[in-house]
């Protein structure tokens, strides 16, 4: 094993400019598979933000009977695709719409709680229950309207919402998979080109190890090894270059998603995300150089 | 000496297509003797030698190996056939990127020889073939002899069974080619058998050893047949 080790050291030498450009190939699949990685994270929780955010707000008639309040709350409290109930009194009301116009006092001053209706908001575990949970509180009496905050792309009912949000889901995971496969396609197809390429100017050298009895393995060892160590050092490579880029983008992504936690919260948690990542790449990139380099030996056995 | 035959060819015929490179051969060599094969260009010479090596099949007929059907061996085991065979060739195949003591090495890893055991071996074979102070001396720095001896050194390194030399003279001065034969004696001598192809006449009525002649893929002759 130390000899093959030795050799492989001696053929990464022998071509660097190869070596080179095969760890660059697979740098920036790893690279882009990195940041695909990064955001079918975030796209999931920004899903699940979406899902789990105070998205339906019951606004309550002016003068409501307080047991019917207390009845529709408790209602709404045992049912199970319901979560995170509060009451919004008229007080607190006129409190959200005097922060959200900080920016101009005169406006809060203009207005007084009577205005303000009061109202029950939560959030449905899951989106696709919202539209039938919206239709049954409509038909509660003390129950005025019903507001849905979920909104992109200026979609106008709530099942182009649901349908939206699934949409970009699918885009990102789907494409962004796609995408990745058919950069480790091209990395896969480059390691063959190069293995088979070091083969061709290995072949007297095969020849004689075999004339001496060297084994399959005996040859094909050093050939994989090479092969495993550019698609470690590209993987390598991509991963660090895709965290740089991450870690300077962060603060502007953080400020424009705001409280939405598309991130880990803490370093340690973010490290411990990039990690799965790289140890994920590391095990595909060593299965593309396996398959490849022994696609590469097989076709150079054939022609011999 | 003698302890039954090492290598046996039994009626064996080799064609490439409509070229018959060896034709009906039958002989067997004991172990530990030392046989030249000899015969013009395109006799059969180094058919011969690939038959034994398992670079090949036979078309018709057997080549036992120790005993072993080589006509039978699957391809996976015709490596570990080889582990027990010596090579030595004109063009001496020594990988041109290792060292002297790398490329016996080589050989050594192949064969599945522990490391511990290595440096006495290379050492051991190296003065055997007189090239001990070449050591670390890359083949390009090597003369044509030098190289030759570096050649039996590697095939002598692995302990064979026997060591096939292909024409082992053919690139080199009169001199050189002399002691590069002298070694492979002294070689024998420590009870490895040896066949040698070679058209050179003059070495094989020096040496007198067991000849086996071939002419246009038939045996013609051998010296050792009673």
């Amino acid at each position: 094993m130390n000899l093959a080790f030795k050799t492989t050291i001696n053929y990464l030498k022998r071509s660097p400019f190869q070596a080179l450009a095969a760890i660059l190939v697979m740098g920036l699949t790893f690279f882009v598979a990195t940041l695909i990685s990064i955001a079918i994270y975030s796209s999931g929780k920004l899903l699940n933000y979406l899902e789990t955010t105070p998205q339906v707000i019951v606004f309550l008639k002016n003068d409501p009977n307080e047991n019917a309040i207390s009845n529709l709350r408790s209602a709404l409290e045992n049912d199970n695709r319901i979560k995170d109930l509060r009451f919004v009194s008229k007080e607190e009301a006129l409190n959200i719409y005097k922060k959200a116009t900080s920016d101009n006092p005169l406006l809060g001053e203009l207005v007084s709680p009577s205005i303000f209706p009061a109202s029950l908001e939560f959030s449905v575990k899951n989106l696709s229950d919202t539209l039938p949970i919206i239709e049954e509180v409509k038909k509660e009496p003390v129950v005025e309207s019903v507001g849905f905050t979920a909104n992109l792309s200026g979609e106008k009912s709530l099942g182009e919402v649901i349908q939206r949000l699934k949409e970009i889901t699918v885009y990102i995971r789907v494409g962004g998979a796609g995408f990745a496969l058919f950069l480790a396609g091209i990395s896969f197809l480059v390691l063959t080109v190069v293995i088979s390429m070091r083969l061709n100017s290995r072949k007297e050298e095969i020849e004689i190890l075999e004339l001496i009895g060297a084994t399959g393995a005996f040859i094909k060892t050093p050939i994989v090894l090479e092969s495993i160590t550019y698609a470690i050092f590209g993987v390598i490579t991509g991963w660090i270059f895709a965290v740089i880029l991450l870690l300077y983008s962060t603060p502007t992504i953080l400020i424009y998603f705001g409280k939405i936690p598309i991130l880990p919260s803490n370093a340690l948690a973010l490290f411990g995300l990039l990690g799965i990542i790289l140890l994920g790449e590391l095990i595909v990139g060593i299965i593309i150089a396996i398959l490849g380099s022994l696609i590469a030996i097989g076709r150079a056995s054939a022609r011999r | 000496m003698h302890q039954g035959p090492i290598v046996v060819f039994k009626f064996v015929s080799k064609s490439y297509g409509v070229i018959k490179a060896i034709s009906d051969i039958d002989f067997s060599i004991n172990k530990g003797e030392f046989v030249y094969l000899t015969g013009a260009s395109g006799a059969g010479k180094t058919t011969i030698l690939k038959l034994i090596l398992g670079e090949t099949k036979p078309t018709t007929g057997h080549v036992f190996f120790d005993g072993q059907d080589l006509a039978l061996a699957k391809a996976k085991e015709i490596p570990f056939i080889r582990q027990n065979i010596g090579v030595v060739f004109q063009d001496f195949k020594i990988l041109g990127e290792r060292t002297a003591k790398e490329n016996i090495e080589v050989a050594l890893a192949v064969k599945g020889v522990k490391e511990l055991e290595w440096s006495e071996r290379i050492k051991h074979v190296l003065k055997l073939v007189g090239i001990s102070r070449r050591s670390t001396a890359f083949p390009a720095q090597l003369s044509g002899g030098e190289l030759q001896r570096l050649s039996l050194a590697r095939a002598v390194a692995l302990a064979p069974k026997i060591v096939l030399a292909d024409e082992p003279t053919g690139n080199l001065d009169w001199e050189t080619a002399t002691s590069i034969v002298e070694l492979l004696h002294k070689i024998n001598k420590e009870g490895i058998t040896i066949i040698m192809a070679t058209h050179n006449r003059v070495i094989i009525d020096k040496m007198k050893r067991r000849t086996i002649v071939l002419k246009d893929g038939k045996l013609v002759s051998d010296s050792g047949k009673k």
